[in-house]
């Protein structure tokens, strides 16, 4: 019997309301095997010793320890591990950064340093990560806080500023990937150039062409040279009228994150 | 005629463009949203006027476009 995602001495004529009184008592919601039971119905549902329960208190989240042990569980060591020592830069926390540092943080990469100058504005939320009551806030630090919010194990170092070839060492200094995130197509080159002359160790993931409504099959993933990857159609600037649109760069994010991902668990070679 | 090979595939230029940003500039790519690596090696924007180009190079061409 699995009870809060742990093994759990089972026994004979075992109750909901038993289980909740020995394990939770403060619950206010058990799932039995998927299904939601409110505290009414405990006495009279008997659980097995093959039954997945879980108890509940609204809006109360697992500590940070209690996460690790989580993902540990649903992805296995071999895969939580790494990726809890593993540090990923994110160089602009717009449509790209935003969605991408989401995956990374629920994924449980264990460190994420977030750079943006920008404050958010109306126009960001067609696509970007952010709520209507984040409006003026700066956007490093609210998706340092939104990302704390789905994951209590995660550190997130952020900086609001302009990021810049003589900053940029200095900031991902630590990294073992950066995500390029950026918008303009200069400032894009200036952050591949600068992390792959002046820090070594790391590996850039890079995007270009992501807007519009074009097939979002034609966004691929591929290996430009050693430490530089690039995802995207390579040809879909964003232009008016042909902007940027949630899907599409969702699905250029989720390749950026997910590249980074299969980069930290040795899937992918990127020497 | 002198060569380079860009992006993997020859192409003869007469005259040899002199400098990483000369051959940008000859092929039609915006100098600031291209990254240049020569012989293997990254190509910074400030040194790409003073990057001469000789022939049979190997020379990688990333054309970014906006959007993020």
């Amino acid at each position: 019997m699995l009870v809060n995602e742990k093994e759990t001495p089972w026994r004979e004529q075992l109750t909901l309301a038993d289980l909740a009184r020995e394990i939770k008592p403060d619950a206010e919601i058990a799932v039995l095997n998927g299904f939601p039971l409110l505290p009414e119905d405990w006495d009279k549902t008997p659980v097995g010793c093959e039954d997945t329960v879980t108890l509940l208190r609204q809006g109360e989240g697992p500590t940070a320890e209690d996460f690790r042990f989580l993902l540990e569980e649903r992805h296995t060591p071999e895969v939580a591990r790494p990726l809890a020592q593993a540090v990923v830069g994110i160089a602009g926390c717009g449509g790209l950064g935003s969605h991408a540092a989401y995956a990374l943080a629920r994924a449980g990469v264990g460190r994420l340093i977030v750079a943006d100058l920008d404050v958010i504005e109306p126009s960001n939320l067609n696509r970007q990560a952010y709520r209507l009551c984040q409006i003026a806030c700066p956007k490093a630090e609210s998706l340092a806080s939104d990302l704390a919010a789905v994951n209590p194990a995660v550190r997130v170092d952020y900086h609001c500023l302009r990021l810049t070839g003589e900053n940029i060492p200095v900031i991902f200094a630590d990294c073992d990937i950066v995500l390029e995130c950026f918008d303009k197509p200069d400032q894009k080159r200036m952050l591949v150039e600068t992390v792959l002359r002046e820090l070594p160790r790391a590996t850039v993931i890079a995007a270009s062409g992501l807007a519009g409504t074009g097939d979002g099959n034609a966004i691929v993933a591929r290996k430009i040279r050693d430490r530089f990857f690039l995802v995207g159609d390579g040809e879909s600037a964003a232009s008016s009228p042909r902007g940027l649109l949630a899907p599409r760069v969702m699905v250029a994010a989720g390749q950026q994150a997910l590249l980074a991902l299969r980069i930290i668990l040795d899937e992918v070679k990127n020497a | 005629m002198p060569e380079l090979i860009i992006n993997g595939k020859t192409e003869s230029f007469d005259p040899l463009p002199e400098s990483v940003l000369a051959l940008m500039k000859a092929i039609g790519l915006d100098p600031d949203a291209t990254l240049a690596e020569v012989d293997g090696e990254i190509v910074s924007r400030a040194a790409a006027t003073m990057r001469k180009l000789e022939p049979g190079n190997k020379i990688e061409l990333v054309r970014f476009v906006g959007g993020g």
